[in-house]
């Protein structure tokens, strides 16, 4: 492995504690120091940690950046500590570790992200060749417990945001509510059942290149419909979850909204002759309210809206919440069943698409 | 019987403090700028202050720049004509994780040599001070503001600015 005798140096440099071996008493003390989720976690051990970096082939010492809001220099080993902590397998170490460095590149805000009364948490997303090589699930319950690589590298990156970032509820974290999606928040792409091309595709990437697309988001909003045969009914209950106040993508520029697709409501768009173009187009034209309910509530007076917007005065004048087709990303995950899901992001951080190496 | 496990909590690392910047001997004829960071009633709360200071040091030029949101730090525009204008700058309302980013904004007018006064609402205070001793400056001056501020009305402000406004004429005092 690549910098073997500098994985040592760096694993050696961190502080190591002693804690008792009863799994009980081991969560206690943990949780006493202020590590983790409150959930039970493997010891990261010296075997455990250098045996997941070097079953990986990740170079331990490498810098990943500075993560907020602790301002701790992070590397690949402090990622790894918390990977193993999270009970992940080597093969998703990787798949954390993109995540992370999308997280960490400034101008992603997480700073903002960390401590917001948002709920957000940041969705990954996996797409490509190592959804399948580590066994992610990308069908029914995909956003659900059950699968090691979906849980573990959801739980692992929020780990690594308490441990490594010091983001810990109403110390630094200051979710009002938060949500369950602060635990883990980790699905694959169904790209096998979805009648366009990968996301991972569209936003540039060969299809068998791997990547994850990571996002702060709301937890999911269910979209139920059993009854529409075309797309423009379908969508119009989709839309029906995008036209609301209390989700920051309606008030601040620039956001997007995930609109994870079933995929028997993606077929049955497609059979309408839409693409994901379309799918965007149309709502973007048609999930849309009048000025006059945005001057209800929410965050009306202190939106930061693109200048076209800010210039309507005719409290009829129907707007959509989001800026332009693009920003709503279409997806398609899950499995049976005729529900899909919209995912808001949380207007504060971008929705990006990198290399998983 | 205990295993040995590698601590997984990253260490703050040391940080070059500065003190923050002095502020002016006198107030007289200066330019203060109040730094609306656009939450909810955080303009209103700086006028409140900008006439509780008015009474007790009259002649200063006062100027209002509002930020396009919270959630991002001063653009640039405004980073420029502060630079060019203000003798000191008083800016809030940090009462959510935008105190994160009125925080940076601290931080980076008190590296330029500009003194702040930032107001954040009592949940976010340790966070402000977190964030400004990381970002270099060692004492920069957090005025407590109780919460919340935003949604409140017109007496209710009244009432958060007479909390603190000895606090903010102390500080512009030096």
């Amino acid at each position: 492995m690549a910098g073997g005798p500098k994985v040592s140096d760096v694993l050696e440099a961190g502080e190591w504690v002693e804690l008792p071996d009863d799994p009980q008493a081991m969560l206690e003390e943990a949780n006493r120091l202020g590590w983790g989720d409150g959930l039970p976690f493997i010891p990261p051990t010296r075997d455990r940690v250098e045996a997941i970096l070097t079953a990986s082939g990740v170079d331990g010492s490498q810098p990943l950046g500075t993560i907020q809001p602790s301002g701790a220099r992070i590397t690949a080993t402090d990622v790894a500590v918390n990977a193993v902590m999270a009970g992940c397998d080597a093969i998703v170490l990787p798949v954390v570790l993109a995540a992370m460095r999308a997280m960490l590149v400034p101008g992603f805000n997480l700073e903002l992200m960390q401590s917001t009364t948002h709920p957000t948490a940041p969705l990954v997303i996996v797409h490509g060749e190592i959804a399948t090589r580590a066994g992610f699930n990308t069908g029914t319950g995909s956003l659900g417990p059950g699968n090691p690589s979906n849980a573990t590298v959801g739980r692992a990156i929020r780990l690594c945001l308490i441990n490594l970032g010091h983001a810990r509820p109403g110390l630094m974290d200051f979710a009002t509510q938060a949500s369950p999606a602060k635990y883990a928040y980790c699905m694959a792409e169904n790209a096998s059942e979805s009648p366009w091309d990968p996301y991972h595709v569209e936003a540039g990437f060969d299809p068998d290149e791997s990547a994850v697309t990571v996002m702060g988001a709301e937890g999911p909003h269910h979209v139920n419909d059993h009854v529409s045969t075309t797309a423009q009914g379908i969508l119009s209950t989709v839309g029906s979850m995008i036209t609301v106040l209390g989700s920051n993508p309606t008030w601040i520029n620039k956001s997007q909204s995930l609109i994870v697709l079933g995929p028997e409501h993606a077929a049955t768009i497609a059979a309408s002759g839409f693409g994901r173009r379309d799918v965007q187009m149309w709502l973007y034209e048609n999930a849309r309210m009048p000025l006059s309910k945005y001057k209800s509530g929410g965050m009306w007076g202190m939106q930061v809206w693109p200048r076209w917007k800010q210039v309507i005065e005719d409290d009829a004048f129907l707007l959509c919440p989001l800026d332009s087709p693009d920003s709503f990303r279409v997806i398609v995950g899950g499995g049976v069943g005729r529900n899909s899901a919209v995912i808001p992001g949380d207007g504060l951080t971008p929705c990006v698409t990198v290399a998983v190496d | 019987m205990t295993t040995l496990v590698r601590n997984p909590v990253s260490t703050v690392p040391e940080r070059e403090l500065s003190p923050a910047s002095a502020m002016p001997a006198s107030l007289s004829g200066r330019t203060v700028v109040l730094l609306d960071n656009s939450k909810h009633n955080a303009g209103e709360l700086l006028e409140r202050v900008r006439q509780a200071v008015d009474q007790s040091a009259p002649g200063i030029n006062w100027q209002v720049e509002r930020k396009a949101g919270a959630f991002r730090p001063v653009s640039d525009e405004i980073s420029q004509r502060i630079r060019e204008r203000a003798d000191l700058v008083i800016t809030g309302n940090g009462d959510c994780g935008c105190a994160s980013w009125s925080s940076g904004d601290t931080a980076k007018f008190e590296r330029e040599g500009i003194p702040v006064v930032l107001l954040v609402t009592t949940p976010f205070v340790p966070l402000a001070h977190h964030l400004t001793r990381s970002a270099g400056v060692a004492d920069a001056r957090i005025v407590e503001v109780p919460h919340p501020v935003g949604g409140l009305g017109p007496e209710a402000l009244d009432d958060r600015a007479n909390a603190i406004k000895d606090t903010v004429i102390k500080l512009l005092a030096g």
